[in-house]
């Protein structure tokens, strides 16, 4: 896989062990080397550096068998292991465990995925291999001028994360690929004001190359945000239109991005059905168009498989509101007799036809930039989350606000949205800037 | 034996000492954590069964201090040849851009020892297919309470870590077991999915997984309400929690707070707040991470710290913070033992073990009557720290109310707690003479996940509900 790191001779003497493992009716090996620069400040002062150089092998072996409380059809386990080079000398020994963990499980049985075409994906970045602490330093460097020019605002701290990924993958069925990923990870922490009344902005951000990181108006916004939030107050209590903007957006997806998928469907946790609506209620606003994307151009979860090597796609799953498919990982296709899709890749929402400016318009509005932890529940989909801190109009002005919450259900809040005609991307989400529900409940005063 | 330490480690607890003598040529100060941990995940619901090696980590973080600040190399090997060689060329890089900032790293008095947890039954030695036989069983007890049932998941986990410290005046090593499990219940009725859970967790053995007929048949009582449960009207309330929620609010409001990296960042408004009230006078809160048995427990932190408890707060008044070696050094207070790290790859920070209020005198079901009209939470979910506004989130996964002190059968849910954390605090009237601690994985933001526990007796308070 890499010549620094000796290449593919791990992952061959394991497979080539496998073969041969009595048991063993299937397996799924991934080799992941990962190389790691870690640069991180407190202020202007570096707080550490650290390096670090990991290889591995994610091993799963899949044994046939008869029920064990029962008869009938041979079931299948399935059993994963973890293997590092030094467990080499103790490979047979740890193979025959995994075989027998796997001899415990039963479950319906389902094949692996065989020989594909895999995708060509751009996932690697050039310019963050370069010299990765050199390139650390400089984004620091970025980061310190450009809160620098921010009046009223210091860096309380930050971390900077070059990380290196190579990724080999082959099983039994002949599925094969290479894959080589870089990510860009910058956490900071910017301070307004002084004293007792001092405010803080955390942000974090993953990126797969550094042009995707304008580090400028990154600081910009969120010290903006830093400000605003020292003369933040309560937010008026009142049932009406939230816009939520940001970061926030991608969390509110979770439950969505559960209940589209085989093995929700497979586990009976899910209602929703093909051809039906997502949303609960009648649709009073525009419609969702949800989709996974596995071939985002430097997405943070684009890739040219999945783990089990089914070939990364595109797949749309709610189209205008209505469940078009359902995201499948190779195993719960079979279960359901559905396309294998491969797990679920990036967040792509379409856009709506609505400008942001319109969204904010009316004097009711309650616009969220930031939630501390905005935490729907995957299964239910309801939500209640503190703000850190949003705008309401008071007396024609925007005015900051930050405590109390804003509580709803996703699902019923989709029937009545509004989706900004801008759009943003996060790494792993490309969709629209801000969405607007027209009935949420905000808790305040 | 899980009390002994594995023949790599054990190999290398005999070399360490002297690689980091070696690296101290070079730089001021060295050290270096070896450390493996492995073990079994078991997943059993309606549709699955799984058997699984837990995620193992092995590897070595050597750490050499330059005069101003830590460097660190990590690598993810025991071998002691190949790190001996890598030790030695990182050392003289670092040592190459030593400056004199006339700071000086403690190293601690003198210590050898060994350590380690003591278990009834040990996971190792019970058999894996029993382990897994005992999950099936309690997944039919699960199925089996209601026709509404339409899956239960039980969940099980045991881990193994060892690690190996070593400086110029340290070395130590530890074995710590982990045990951990999960029941959850969901039951469907028109259209609408409802789901609860119980957990058992602990640095014990196997016995720590038995789970009596009664909290299954209270576990579907709970579903069964939450599938009729309705929405809370936010406003402040009268609140009775239980220790679960005490603990939670232990945790995210004020615990994170007091992590001394977020002092020397300039993160924390507690800061402020050394020797001052921050909470009624009933209020005592400790983080302690040689509780026995509890899930964030161990005997030394990751840079060499012997465990010892921590009182945070007295009476009301806030103590003292949570350090690691850095924040210590830097901010000149006493060190506790809470530097720790993720895996060897990550970097290490001040971070919680068991944290928890210490209990009072009040009667817990005389704090419930008490109320004449309010809520009881007995659980929550999750919660998110915000050390710098004091702001609080903590999201319970039901509410019951209460009115003239008796249950009227009504539930609400979800129910986020959300204020301001001193005016919380100092709304405490009574402290119950109980005391529980639950486990489970704490980040630092949203990553650096640790085993910690939380708890402490019931609490009656004020809080703004929504």
């Amino acid at each position: 896989m890499t010549e620094r790191d000796g290449g593919l001779e791990f992952l061959e003497q394991v497979t080539a062990r496998l073969a041969q493992t009595a048991g063993v009716d299937d397996w799924l090996a991934r080799q992941v080397e990962m190389t790691e620069h870690q640069f991180y400040l407190i202020g202007d002062a570096p707080e550490s550096v650290r390096t670090v150089h990991t290889t591995r092998l994610e091993v799963t072996v899949y044994n046939d068998h008869p029920p064990r409380r029962a008869t009938g059809e041979p079931v299948r386990g399935s059993a994963q292991v973890t293997l590092l080079p030094a467990d080499l000398p103790d490979l047979e020994a740890r193979l025959r465990d995994a075989v027998f963990m796997a001899s415990l499980a039963d479950n319906p049985r389902f094949s692996l995925p065989g020989p594909a075409e895999m995708p060509a994906v751009e996932t690697a970045d050039p310019a963050l291999l370069a010299d990765p602490p050199e390139m650390s330093r400089q984004v620091g460097t970025a980061l310190r001028r450009a809160v620098a020019a921010e009046p009223g605002v210091r860096l309380s701290s930050a971390e900077v994360f070059i990380r290196e990924r190579r990724l080999a993958l082959r099983n039994s069925r002949g599925a094969a690929g290479l894959h080589h990923g870089t990510n860009l990870v910058l956490d900071l922490v910017l301070m307004a004001g002084a004293g007792p009344a001092e405010a803080e902005r955390h942000i974090a951000v993953r990126r797969r190359r550094r042009a995707d990181l304008d580090i400028e108006m990154l600081v910009a916004r969120y010290a903006q945000q830093a400000r605003d939030s020292l003369r933040a107050v309560l937010p008026q209590g009142r049932t009406g239109p939230v816009v939520i903007s940001g970061e926030a957006l991608r969390e509110l997806f979770l439950p969505l991005l559960l209940h589209t998928g085989a093995q929700f469907h497979y586990q009976r946790l899910s209602p929703l059905r093909i051809g039906e609506p997502v949303f609960r209620g009648p649709l009073q606003g525009e419609a969702l168009t949800f989709i996974s994307d596995g071939r985002l151009p430097y997405g943070s979860r684009t890739a040219p498989f999945d783990d089990d090597g089914v070939p990364r796609q595109t797949t749309v799953l709610v189209r205008d509101g209505i469940l078009q498919s359902l995201w499948a990982e190779h195993r719960y296709a079979e279960y359901l007799n559905i396309p294998a899709t491969g797990s679920f890749a990036n967040v792509r929402l379409a856009p709506g036809a609505t400008p942001l400016a319109d969204l904010l318009a009316g004097d009711d509005v309650t616009h969220v930039v930031s939630f501390s932890w905005l935490n729907p529940d995957p299964v239910t989909g309801k939500f209640s989350g503190e703000i850190r801190l949003a705008y309401q109009r008071r007396n024609h002005e925007w005015t900051p606000v930050k405590g109390g919450a804003v509580s709803g259900d996703v699902f019923a809040a989709l029937a009545h949205a509004h989706f900004s005609a801008e759009t943003q991307f996060r790494g792993d989400y490309l969709g629209p800037e801000a969405i607007r529900f027209e009935e949420l409940v905000v808790a305040g005063e | 034996m899980t009390t002994e330490l594995p023949p790599h480690l054990a190999r290398l607890r005999q070399v360490l000492p002297a690689i980091v003598g070696d690296m101290e040529r070079h730089v001021p100060y060295a050290s270096a954590l070896a450390m493996q941990s492995a073990g079994t995940t078991v997943r059993v619901n309606h549709r699955e069964q799984e058997v699984s090696q837990a995620e193992p980590s092995q590897g070595v973080v050597l750490t050499a201090f330059n005069g101003a600040y830590l460097e660190e190399l990590a690598l993810g090997t025991l071998d002691p040849d190949q790190i001996a060689r890598q030790a030695h060329a990182f050392a003289a890089t670092v040592g190459s851009r030593v400056v004199d900032e006339g700071v000086q790293i403690e190293p601690g008095a003198p210590l050898t020892a060994h350590y380690a947890t003591s278990c009834q039954q040990p996971p190792d030695d019970v058999p894996l297919a029993t382990r897994f036989d005992h999950c099936r069983d309690l997944h039919a007890r699960l199925a089996g309470g209601d026709e509404r049932i339409v899956n239960a998941t039980v969940n099980y986990g045991d881990r193994t870590e060892y690690k190996v410290f070593a400086n110029r005046t340290r070395c130590l090593s530890q074995a710590i077991v982990r045990i951990r499990l999960t029941l959850v219940v969901f039951m469907a009725q028109n259209g609408r999915t409802e789901y609860s859970w119980i957990t058992r967790d602990g640095t014990t053995g196997f016995e720590r997984t038995a789970v009596a007929e009664a909290e299954i048949a209270e576990l579907w009582d709970t579903v069964r309400m939450l599938l009729t449960a309705g929405r809370i009207e936010p406003g402040l309330y009268d609140v009775v929690t239980g220790p679960r929620m005490t603990g939670i609010i232990a945790h995210e409001a004020f615990g994170h707070g007091v992590e001394l990296d977020m002092f020397l960042k300039g993160r924390a408004r507690s800061q402020e707040y050394l020797g001052k009230p921050v909470a009624s006078p009933l209020v005592t809160m400790v983080d302690d991470p040689t509780v026995p048995g509890a899930y964030g427990s161990y005997f030394f932190d990751d840079e060499g710290q012997l465990a010892a408890p921590t009182v945070i707060i007295a009476d009301g008044v806030f103590q003292r913070g949570l350090s690691d070696l850095t924040a210590a050094t830097r901010l000149r207070v006493p060190r506790s033992a809470n530097g720790r790290r993720e895996s060897f790859a990550r970097k290490v920070y001040a971070r919680m073990s068991n944290t928890f209020f210490r209990p009072g005198d009040a009667d817990p079901a005389e704090m419930i009557r008490g109320l004449e009209y309010g809520f009881y939470l007995p659980e929550a979910s999750s919660g998110m720290e915000d050390p710098k506004g004091w702001g609080m989130q903590v999201t319970c996964p039901y509410a019951r109310e209460v009115r003239h002190g008796e249950f009227t059968g009504r539930v609400l849910a979800p129910v986020a707690v959300t204020g301001y954390v001193p005016e919380l605090l100092q709304s405490v009237t009574a402290v119950g003479h109980d005391l529980q601690l639950d486990g489970g994985h704490c980040g630092k933001g949203e990553k650096e996940f640790v085993p910690v526990s939380s708890g402490g007796p019931h609490l009656r308070m004020k809080a703004r509900l929504s």
